[in-house]
Protein backbone atom coordinates (compact mmCIF):
# COMPACT_ATOMS: atom_id res chain seq x y z
CA UNK A 1 0.00 0.00 0.00
CA UNK A 2 1.29 3.42 -0.79
CA UNK A 3 0.24 6.73 0.62
CA UNK A 4 1.78 10.04 -0.05
CA UNK A 5 2.79 12.65 2.46
CA UNK A 6 0.20 14.98 0.95
CA UNK A 7 -2.58 12.44 1.49
CA UNK A 8 -1.53 11.91 5.09
CA UNK A 9 -1.51 15.59 5.82
CA UNK A 10 -4.95 15.93 4.21
CA UNK A 11 -6.30 13.20 6.42
CA UNK A 12 -4.92 14.86 9.53
CA UNK A 13 -6.46 18.14 8.49
CA UNK A 14 -9.74 16.37 7.80
CA UNK A 15 -9.82 14.94 11.31
CA UNK A 16 -9.08 18.31 12.82
CA UNK A 17 -11.89 19.96 10.88
CA UNK A 18 -14.32 17.22 11.89
CA UNK A 19 -13.43 17.66 15.49
CA UNK A 20 -13.89 21.42 15.45
CA UNK A 21 -17.16 21.09 13.58
CA UNK A 22 -18.41 18.64 16.17
CA UNK A 23 -17.26 20.67 19.14
CA UNK A 24 -19.22 23.69 17.91
CA UNK A 25 -22.50 21.82 18.42
CA UNK A 26 -21.46 19.74 21.42
CA UNK A 27 -22.57 22.25 24.00
CA UNK A 28 -26.11 22.30 22.60
CA UNK A 29 -26.13 18.54 22.22
CA UNK A 30 -25.19 18.06 25.88
CA UNK A 31 -27.97 20.38 26.90
CA UNK A 32 -30.50 18.38 24.88
CA UNK A 33 -29.33 14.93 25.82
CA UNK A 34 -31.10 13.18 28.69
CA UNK A 35 -29.60 9.74 28.42
CA UNK A 36 -26.51 8.73 26.57
CA UNK A 37 -23.45 6.56 27.07
CA UNK A 38 -20.09 8.22 27.55
CA UNK A 39 -16.83 6.40 27.99
CA UNK A 40 -13.55 7.80 29.22
CA UNK A 41 -11.83 10.64 27.41
CA UNK A 42 -9.09 8.32 26.17
CA UNK A 43 -11.61 5.86 24.78
CA UNK A 44 -13.39 8.64 22.97
CA UNK A 45 -10.16 9.75 21.37
CA UNK A 46 -8.87 6.35 20.44
CA UNK A 47 -11.97 4.27 19.99
CA UNK A 48 -14.65 6.47 18.58
CA UNK A 49 -12.84 9.27 16.89
CA UNK A 50 -12.74 12.80 18.18
CA UNK A 51 -15.29 15.44 18.70
CA UNK A 52 -19.02 15.46 18.62
CA UNK A 53 -19.16 14.47 14.98
CA UNK A 54 -17.54 11.17 15.80
CA UNK A 55 -19.74 10.70 18.82
CA UNK A 56 -22.79 11.27 16.69
CA UNK A 57 -21.47 8.84 14.11
CA UNK A 58 -21.43 6.03 16.62
CA UNK A 59 -24.81 7.06 17.98
CA UNK A 60 -23.58 8.23 21.34
CA UNK A 61 -25.25 11.60 21.28
CA UNK A 62 -28.89 12.41 21.27
CA UNK A 63 -31.83 11.77 23.51
CA UNK A 64 -31.73 8.03 23.16
CA UNK A 65 -28.65 5.98 24.00
CA UNK A 66 -27.32 3.68 21.31
CA UNK A 67 -25.95 1.40 23.97
CA UNK A 68 -27.93 -1.17 25.91
CA UNK A 69 -26.90 0.33 29.27
CA UNK A 70 -29.28 2.93 30.66
CA UNK A 71 -27.63 6.09 31.89
CA UNK A 72 -29.19 8.61 34.18
CA UNK A 73 -27.90 12.10 34.61
CA UNK A 74 -27.93 12.71 38.36
CA UNK A 75 -26.68 15.06 40.99
CA UNK A 76 -23.07 14.93 42.03
CA UNK A 77 -21.96 12.41 44.66
CA UNK A 78 -21.38 13.78 48.19
CA UNK A 79 -18.11 15.42 49.07
CA UNK A 80 -16.13 14.19 52.09
CA UNK A 81 -17.38 17.23 54.02
CA UNK A 82 -20.99 16.33 53.21
CA UNK A 83 -20.41 12.72 54.23
CA UNK A 84 -18.83 13.87 57.49
CA UNK A 85 -21.77 16.19 58.19
CA UNK A 86 -24.26 13.37 57.62
CA UNK A 87 -22.30 11.00 59.83
CA UNK A 88 -22.07 13.72 62.48
CA UNK A 89 -25.86 14.09 62.48
CA UNK A 90 -26.20 10.34 63.01
CA UNK A 91 -23.71 10.36 65.87
CA UNK A 92 -25.62 13.22 67.52
CA UNK A 93 -28.86 11.26 67.06
CA UNK A 94 -27.22 8.29 68.79
CA UNK A 95 -26.23 10.58 71.68
CA UNK A 96 -29.81 11.82 72.03
CA UNK A 97 -31.15 8.28 71.75
CA UNK A 98 -29.02 7.10 74.67
CA UNK A 99 -30.11 10.14 76.67
CA UNK A 100 -33.74 9.29 75.92
CA UNK A 101 -33.13 5.68 76.90
CA UNK A 102 -31.65 6.75 80.24
CA UNK A 103 -34.47 9.22 80.81
CA UNK A 104 -37.15 6.61 79.99
CA UNK A 105 -36.57 4.84 83.30
CA UNK A 106 -36.73 1.49 81.54
CA UNK A 107 -33.00 0.72 81.71
CA UNK A 108 -32.54 -0.50 85.27
CA UNK A 109 -29.65 -2.98 85.13
CA UNK A 110 -26.53 -1.07 86.33
CA UNK A 111 -24.16 -2.75 83.86
CA UNK A 112 -26.50 -1.94 80.97
CA UNK A 113 -26.96 1.65 82.13
CA UNK A 114 -23.18 1.93 82.46
CA UNK A 115 -22.57 0.60 78.97
CA UNK A 116 -25.19 2.97 77.56
CA UNK A 117 -23.54 5.96 79.24
CA UNK A 118 -20.14 4.92 77.89
CA UNK A 119 -21.46 4.46 74.37
CA UNK A 120 -23.18 7.84 74.53
CA UNK A 121 -19.81 9.46 75.34
CA UNK A 122 -18.20 7.57 72.49
CA UNK A 123 -20.78 8.96 70.07
CA UNK A 124 -20.23 12.49 71.39
CA UNK A 125 -16.51 12.18 70.64
CA UNK A 126 -17.22 10.69 67.23
CA UNK A 127 -19.48 13.64 66.44
CA UNK A 128 -16.79 16.10 67.48
CA UNK A 129 -14.18 14.40 65.30
CA UNK A 130 -16.53 14.37 62.32
CA UNK A 131 -17.28 18.02 62.93
CA UNK A 132 -13.63 18.78 62.23
CA UNK A 133 -13.84 16.90 58.95
CA UNK A 134 -17.13 18.53 57.96
CA UNK A 135 -15.66 22.01 58.35
CA UNK A 136 -18.23 24.70 57.54
CA UNK A 137 -20.86 21.99 56.93
CA UNK A 138 -20.64 20.71 60.51
CA UNK A 139 -24.09 20.30 62.06
CA UNK A 140 -25.14 21.20 65.59
CA UNK A 141 -28.26 19.08 65.88
CA UNK A 142 -29.09 15.42 65.71
CA UNK A 143 -30.45 13.84 62.55
CA UNK A 144 -34.07 14.84 62.94
CA UNK A 145 -35.65 11.97 61.01
CA UNK A 146 -33.55 9.31 62.70
CA UNK A 147 -34.08 10.79 66.15
CA UNK A 148 -37.84 10.93 65.62
CA UNK A 149 -37.93 7.28 64.62
CA UNK A 150 -35.68 6.09 67.42
CA UNK A 151 -37.40 8.31 69.97
CA UNK A 152 -40.78 6.83 69.07
CA UNK A 153 -39.38 3.31 69.39
CA UNK A 154 -37.92 4.02 72.84
CA UNK A 155 -41.20 5.55 73.95
CA UNK A 156 -43.06 2.47 72.73
CA UNK A 157 -40.55 0.03 74.27
CA UNK A 158 -42.13 -2.25 76.89
CA UNK A 159 -39.04 -3.01 78.90
CA UNK A 160 -35.26 -2.75 79.16
CA UNK A 161 -34.66 -5.42 76.52
CA UNK A 162 -36.83 -3.57 74.01
CA UNK A 163 -34.85 -0.37 74.61
CA UNK A 164 -31.56 -2.26 74.23
CA UNK A 165 -32.91 -3.74 70.99
CA UNK A 166 -33.44 -0.20 69.63
CA UNK A 167 -29.87 0.76 70.54
CA UNK A 168 -28.56 -2.49 69.02
CA UNK A 169 -30.29 -1.70 65.72
CA UNK A 170 -28.94 1.87 65.70
CA UNK A 171 -25.37 0.70 66.30
CA UNK A 172 -25.53 -1.86 63.49
CA UNK A 173 -27.09 0.79 61.23
CA UNK A 174 -24.29 3.22 62.07
CA UNK A 175 -21.62 0.61 61.28
CA UNK A 176 -23.34 -0.20 57.98
CA UNK A 177 -23.58 3.50 57.11
CA UNK A 178 -19.86 3.99 57.62
CA UNK A 179 -19.15 0.87 55.61
CA UNK A 180 -21.26 2.09 52.70
CA UNK A 181 -19.61 5.51 52.76
CA UNK A 182 -16.16 3.94 52.36
CA UNK A 183 -17.24 3.06 48.84
CA UNK A 184 -18.21 6.65 48.02
CA UNK A 185 -16.86 8.07 44.79
CA UNK A 186 -15.21 11.05 46.48
CA UNK A 187 -13.84 9.23 49.50
CA UNK A 188 -10.51 10.61 50.66
CA UNK A 189 -7.77 8.95 52.68
CA UNK A 190 -8.33 11.35 55.58
CA UNK A 191 -12.04 10.54 55.73
CA UNK A 192 -11.36 6.81 55.30
CA UNK A 193 -8.92 6.87 58.21
CA UNK A 194 -11.50 8.55 60.43
CA UNK A 195 -14.14 6.01 59.44
CA UNK A 196 -11.71 3.16 60.05
CA UNK A 197 -11.31 4.36 63.63
CA UNK A 198 -15.06 4.72 64.25
CA UNK A 199 -16.71 1.84 62.34
CA UNK A 200 -15.10 -0.88 64.50
CA UNK A 201 -16.32 0.87 67.65
CA UNK A 202 -19.95 1.00 66.45
CA UNK A 203 -19.59 -2.68 65.55
CA UNK A 204 -18.30 -3.45 69.02
CA UNK A 205 -21.17 -1.46 70.58
CA UNK A 206 -23.56 -3.66 68.61
CA UNK A 207 -21.90 -6.86 69.83
CA UNK A 208 -21.98 -5.75 73.47
CA UNK A 209 -25.67 -4.84 73.23
CA UNK A 210 -26.32 -8.09 71.39
CA UNK A 211 -24.82 -10.08 74.27
CA UNK A 212 -27.09 -8.14 76.68
CA UNK A 213 -30.01 -9.37 74.57
CA UNK A 214 -28.66 -12.91 74.84
CA UNK A 215 -27.99 -13.14 71.14
CA UNK A 216 -25.51 -15.69 69.92
CA UNK A 217 -23.43 -15.32 66.77
CA UNK A 218 -24.21 -17.56 63.85
CA UNK A 219 -27.66 -18.47 62.65
CA UNK A 220 -29.29 -17.19 65.86
CA UNK A 221 -28.48 -13.58 65.03
CA UNK A 222 -26.47 -13.38 61.81
CA UNK A 223 -26.21 -9.61 62.00
CA UNK A 224 -24.41 -9.84 65.37
CA UNK A 225 -21.18 -11.11 63.81
CA UNK A 226 -21.55 -11.67 60.06
CA UNK A 227 -18.70 -12.93 57.90
CA UNK A 228 -18.19 -9.47 56.36
CA UNK A 229 -19.49 -6.07 57.34
CA UNK A 230 -22.73 -5.45 55.45
CA UNK A 231 -24.63 -2.54 54.00
CA UNK A 232 -27.92 -3.80 55.42
CA UNK A 233 -29.64 -1.14 57.51
CA UNK A 234 -27.35 1.66 56.37
CA UNK A 235 -28.87 5.10 56.95
CA UNK A 236 -29.60 6.68 53.59
CA UNK A 237 -28.75 10.42 53.51
CA UNK A 238 -31.60 10.97 51.07
CA UNK A 239 -34.16 9.61 53.53
CA UNK A 240 -32.37 10.82 56.65
CA UNK A 241 -30.87 14.20 55.68
CA UNK A 242 -28.38 15.80 58.02
CA UNK B 1 -24.83 4.03 35.36
CA UNK B 2 -24.87 7.68 36.47
CA UNK B 3 -23.23 10.56 34.68
CA UNK B 4 -23.16 14.18 35.77
CA UNK B 5 -23.76 17.24 33.66
CA UNK B 6 -20.71 19.06 35.02
CA UNK B 7 -18.53 16.04 34.31
CA UNK B 8 -19.77 15.86 30.73
CA UNK B 9 -18.91 19.50 30.11
CA UNK B 10 -15.55 19.11 31.77
CA UNK B 11 -14.81 16.01 29.70
CA UNK B 12 -15.78 17.80 26.50
CA UNK B 13 -13.42 20.65 27.31
CA UNK B 14 -10.67 18.19 28.14
CA UNK B 15 -11.27 16.32 24.89
CA UNK B 16 -10.86 19.56 22.97
CA UNK B 17 -7.63 20.41 24.77
CA UNK B 18 -6.27 16.93 24.27
CA UNK B 19 -7.19 16.99 20.61
CA UNK B 20 -5.20 20.20 20.17
CA UNK B 21 -2.20 18.63 21.90
CA UNK B 22 -2.47 15.48 19.80
CA UNK B 23 -2.80 17.47 16.62
CA UNK B 24 0.42 19.33 17.36
CA UNK B 25 2.18 16.03 18.02
CA UNK B 26 0.72 14.50 14.89
CA UNK B 27 1.87 17.39 12.71
CA UNK B 28 5.33 17.14 14.21
CA UNK B 29 5.27 13.39 13.63
CA UNK B 30 4.47 13.87 9.98
CA UNK B 31 7.25 16.42 9.68
CA UNK B 32 9.70 13.95 11.17
CA UNK B 33 8.43 11.02 9.14
CA UNK B 34 8.90 12.90 5.93
CA UNK B 35 12.09 14.60 6.98
CA UNK B 36 14.00 15.57 3.84
CA UNK B 37 17.26 14.27 5.24
CA UNK B 38 15.72 10.76 5.22
CA UNK B 39 16.70 9.91 8.74
CA UNK B 40 13.53 7.87 9.29
CA UNK B 41 13.69 4.43 7.77
CA UNK B 42 11.06 3.10 5.40
CA UNK B 43 10.35 0.36 7.89
CA UNK B 44 9.58 2.86 10.63
CA UNK B 45 7.39 4.94 8.35
CA UNK B 46 5.52 1.82 7.32
CA UNK B 47 5.10 0.72 10.89
CA UNK B 48 3.68 4.06 11.91
CA UNK B 49 1.17 4.05 9.08
CA UNK B 50 0.53 0.30 9.06
CA UNK B 51 -2.69 -1.33 10.09
CA UNK B 52 -5.01 -0.51 7.27
CA UNK B 53 -4.91 3.21 7.42
CA UNK B 54 -7.92 4.56 9.33
CA UNK B 55 -8.43 7.74 11.27
CA UNK B 56 -8.80 6.17 14.69
CA UNK B 57 -5.55 4.22 14.56
CA UNK B 58 -3.80 7.18 13.04
CA UNK B 59 -4.92 9.39 15.92
CA UNK B 60 -3.78 6.81 18.44
CA UNK B 61 -0.38 6.32 16.90
CA UNK B 62 0.00 9.95 16.06
CA UNK B 63 0.20 10.73 19.75
CA UNK B 64 3.18 11.66 21.78
CA UNK B 65 3.99 8.06 22.71
CA UNK B 66 4.95 7.27 19.12
CA UNK B 67 6.69 10.58 18.71
CA UNK B 68 8.91 10.04 21.69
CA UNK B 69 9.41 6.32 21.09
CA UNK B 70 9.79 4.82 17.61
CA UNK B 71 10.37 7.98 15.59
CA UNK B 72 12.88 9.57 17.93
CA UNK B 73 14.71 6.28 18.18
CA UNK B 74 14.63 5.89 14.40
CA UNK B 75 16.01 9.37 13.86
CA UNK B 76 19.38 8.15 15.06
CA UNK B 77 19.87 5.61 12.26
CA UNK B 78 18.29 4.17 9.14
CA UNK B 79 17.33 0.53 8.52
CA UNK B 80 19.10 -0.57 11.67
CA UNK B 81 16.88 1.57 13.84
CA UNK B 82 15.59 -0.61 16.59
CA UNK B 83 12.28 -0.21 18.24
CA UNK B 84 12.52 0.73 21.88
CA UNK B 85 11.42 -1.84 24.35
CA UNK B 86 7.94 -1.47 25.65
CA UNK B 87 8.16 -0.57 29.25
CA UNK B 88 5.59 -1.34 31.82
CA UNK B 89 5.46 0.57 34.97
CA UNK B 90 4.27 -1.01 38.13
CA UNK B 91 3.39 1.84 40.35
CA UNK B 92 4.69 1.84 43.84
CA UNK B 93 1.09 2.31 44.94
CA UNK B 94 -0.21 -0.82 43.23
CA UNK B 95 2.72 -2.98 44.40
CA UNK B 96 2.30 -1.67 47.95
CA UNK B 97 -1.40 -2.49 47.89
CA UNK B 98 -0.65 -6.04 46.81
CA UNK B 99 1.83 -6.40 49.68
CA UNK B 100 -0.80 -5.23 52.15
CA UNK B 101 -3.33 -7.74 50.79
CA UNK B 102 -0.78 -10.57 50.89
CA UNK B 103 0.05 -9.73 54.49
CA UNK B 104 -3.63 -9.69 55.36
CA UNK B 105 -4.37 -13.06 53.77
CA UNK B 106 -1.38 -14.58 55.59
CA UNK B 107 -2.73 -13.33 58.92
CA UNK B 108 -6.18 -14.71 58.17
CA UNK B 109 -4.68 -18.11 57.44
CA UNK B 110 -2.65 -17.86 60.63
CA UNK B 111 -5.91 -17.26 62.50
CA UNK B 112 -7.49 -20.29 60.81
CA UNK B 113 -4.52 -22.35 61.93
CA UNK B 114 -4.59 -21.09 65.54
CA UNK B 115 -8.33 -21.71 65.89
CA UNK B 116 -7.79 -25.16 64.40
CA UNK B 117 -5.22 -25.97 67.05
CA UNK B 118 -7.52 -24.60 69.75
CA UNK B 119 -10.47 -26.68 68.53
CA UNK B 120 -8.38 -29.84 68.29
CA UNK B 121 -6.97 -29.28 71.79
CA UNK B 122 -10.55 -29.76 73.07
CA UNK B 123 -9.99 -27.55 76.10
CA UNK B 124 -12.91 -25.24 75.33
CA UNK B 125 -15.80 -26.82 77.20
CA UNK B 126 -18.39 -24.02 77.03
CA UNK B 127 -20.57 -24.86 74.04
CA UNK B 128 -21.26 -21.26 73.04
CA UNK B 129 -17.53 -20.49 73.09
CA UNK B 130 -16.68 -23.65 71.13
CA UNK B 131 -19.35 -22.76 68.57
CA UNK B 132 -18.01 -19.20 68.32
CA UNK B 133 -14.47 -20.50 67.74
CA UNK B 134 -15.64 -22.64 64.83
CA UNK B 135 -17.68 -19.73 63.44
CA UNK B 136 -14.74 -17.34 63.69
CA UNK B 137 -12.42 -19.86 62.07
CA UNK B 138 -14.87 -20.07 59.17
CA UNK B 139 -14.97 -16.29 58.90
CA UNK B 140 -11.17 -16.11 58.71
CA UNK B 141 -11.12 -18.70 55.98
CA UNK B 142 -13.62 -16.63 53.98
CA UNK B 143 -11.59 -13.50 54.62
CA UNK B 144 -8.47 -15.23 53.34
CA UNK B 145 -10.30 -16.38 50.20
CA UNK B 146 -11.56 -12.86 49.53
CA UNK B 147 -8.10 -11.35 50.00
CA UNK B 148 -6.48 -13.95 47.78
CA UNK B 149 -9.01 -13.20 45.07
CA UNK B 150 -8.40 -9.48 45.44
CA UNK B 151 -4.66 -9.95 45.23
CA UNK B 152 -5.04 -11.84 41.96
CA UNK B 153 -7.43 -9.19 40.67
CA UNK B 154 -4.72 -6.59 41.20
CA UNK B 155 -2.22 -8.74 39.33
CA UNK B 156 -0.31 -9.85 42.40
CA UNK B 157 0.87 -13.26 43.53
CA UNK B 158 -1.47 -14.21 46.39
CA UNK B 159 -0.07 -15.42 49.71
CA UNK B 160 -1.91 -18.58 50.69
CA UNK B 161 -0.06 -19.75 53.79
CA UNK B 162 -0.18 -18.81 57.48
CA UNK B 163 2.17 -15.99 58.34
CA UNK B 164 5.20 -17.65 59.88
CA UNK B 165 6.72 -14.46 61.26
CA UNK B 166 3.56 -13.59 63.19
CA UNK B 167 3.15 -17.22 64.24
CA UNK B 168 6.68 -17.13 65.64
CA UNK B 169 5.68 -14.12 67.74
CA UNK B 170 2.62 -15.97 69.07
CA UNK B 171 4.39 -19.32 69.47
CA UNK B 172 5.65 -18.83 73.06
CA UNK B 173 2.08 -18.15 74.20
CA UNK B 174 0.44 -20.78 72.01
CA UNK B 175 1.52 -23.89 73.86
CA UNK B 176 0.49 -22.45 77.23
CA UNK B 177 -2.79 -21.12 75.84
CA UNK B 178 -3.85 -24.50 74.50
CA UNK B 179 -3.83 -25.88 78.03
CA UNK B 180 -7.10 -24.27 79.12
CA UNK B 181 -10.27 -22.56 77.90
CA UNK B 182 -9.16 -19.31 79.56
CA UNK B 183 -5.83 -19.55 77.78
CA UNK B 184 -7.49 -20.10 74.43
CA UNK B 185 -9.84 -17.16 74.97
CA UNK B 186 -6.99 -14.83 75.93
CA UNK B 187 -4.93 -15.83 72.93
CA UNK B 188 -7.87 -15.56 70.55
CA UNK B 189 -8.65 -12.06 71.86
CA UNK B 190 -5.08 -10.94 71.27
CA UNK B 191 -5.10 -12.41 67.79
CA UNK B 192 -8.39 -10.72 66.84
CA UNK B 193 -7.23 -7.37 68.20
CA UNK B 194 -4.01 -7.68 66.20
CA UNK B 195 -5.97 -8.45 63.06
CA UNK B 196 -8.43 -5.58 63.59
CA UNK B 197 -5.59 -3.13 64.21
CA UNK B 198 -3.81 -4.32 61.08
CA UNK B 199 -6.83 -3.69 58.86
CA UNK B 200 -7.36 -0.24 60.32
CA UNK B 201 -3.69 0.55 59.79
CA UNK B 202 -3.89 -0.60 56.17
CA UNK B 203 -6.43 2.10 55.38
CA UNK B 204 -3.68 4.71 55.84
CA UNK B 205 -1.29 2.76 53.67
CA UNK B 206 -3.30 1.81 50.61
CA UNK B 207 -2.39 3.69 47.46
CA UNK B 208 -5.93 3.11 46.20
CA UNK B 209 -8.35 4.51 48.76
CA UNK B 210 -11.09 2.24 47.36
CA UNK B 211 -9.37 -0.69 49.05
CA UNK B 212 -10.29 0.84 52.40
CA UNK B 213 -13.77 -0.62 52.02
CA UNK B 214 -12.32 -4.05 51.33
CA UNK B 215 -10.16 -3.79 54.43
CA UNK B 216 -12.92 -2.59 56.73
CA UNK B 217 -15.41 -5.16 55.44
CA UNK B 218 -13.11 -7.55 57.30
CA UNK B 219 -11.59 -5.27 59.95
CA UNK B 220 -15.03 -4.52 61.35
CA UNK B 221 -15.64 -8.22 61.80
CA UNK B 222 -12.33 -8.83 63.56
CA UNK B 223 -13.38 -6.02 65.91
CA UNK B 224 -16.70 -7.79 66.50
CA UNK B 225 -14.84 -11.06 67.18
CA UNK B 226 -12.68 -9.22 69.70
CA UNK B 227 -15.71 -7.62 71.36
CA UNK B 228 -17.43 -10.96 71.94
CA UNK B 229 -14.26 -12.61 73.21
CA UNK B 230 -13.70 -9.68 75.58
CA UNK B 231 -17.25 -9.81 76.94
CA UNK B 232 -16.95 -13.56 77.54
CA UNK B 233 -13.84 -12.81 79.62
CA UNK B 234 -15.62 -10.02 81.54
CA UNK B 235 -13.64 -7.32 79.81
CA UNK B 236 -15.11 -4.22 78.09
CA UNK B 237 -16.25 -5.13 74.61
CA UNK B 238 -15.74 -1.61 73.28
CA UNK B 239 -12.89 -0.25 75.41
CA UNK B 240 -11.85 2.67 73.19
CA UNK B 241 -13.62 5.76 71.89
CA UNK B 242 -11.70 5.43 68.66
CA UNK B 243 -10.34 2.08 67.56
CA UNK B 244 -6.56 1.88 67.72
CA UNK B 245 -3.87 0.48 65.45
CA UNK B 246 -1.77 -0.68 68.40
CA UNK B 247 -0.21 -4.04 67.60
CA UNK B 248 -0.88 -3.81 63.86
CA UNK B 249 1.32 -6.07 61.75
CA UNK B 250 3.44 -4.07 59.35
CA UNK B 251 2.72 -4.69 55.68
CA UNK B 252 5.22 -7.11 54.21
CA UNK B 253 5.92 -8.92 57.47
CA UNK B 254 6.37 -12.59 56.84
CA UNK B 255 5.37 -12.47 53.17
Amino acid sequence: MEITEKALRHLVQDVDEQHRSGMRTLRDDIGDAHAFALSSRRQLLTGAGVGAAALAAVGLLGPRAARAEEVTVVEKPPTPEEMAAHAMSIELAAVEAYKAAAASGKVTTPAVAGAAATFMRHHQEHAAALGSLAGSLAVRTANKTLLQQVGDQITAAKDENAVVRVAYTVENAAAATYFVSLGAEKMTKRMAEAIASILPVESQHAVVLGTVLGLLPGTDAPELIPNFETIGGAIDPAKFPA
Amino acid sequence: MHIYNDDIRREAKAIDAEHDREMRSTTELLDRLFDDEGRVSRRTKADVILGGFDRRRFLRIGGLSILTASVLAACGSDEDATEPDETTTTTEGAAGDVTILRTASSIELLAVDVYDQAIKAEVVKTKAVADAAKLFQGHHRQHADALIAKTKELGGEPFDKPNQAVLAAFQPKLAAALGSEAGVLALALELERTAAATYQSSVSQFGDVKLAQVAMSIGGIEARHAALLAVVQNQPGAPDVFHKTTGAVAAGTGV
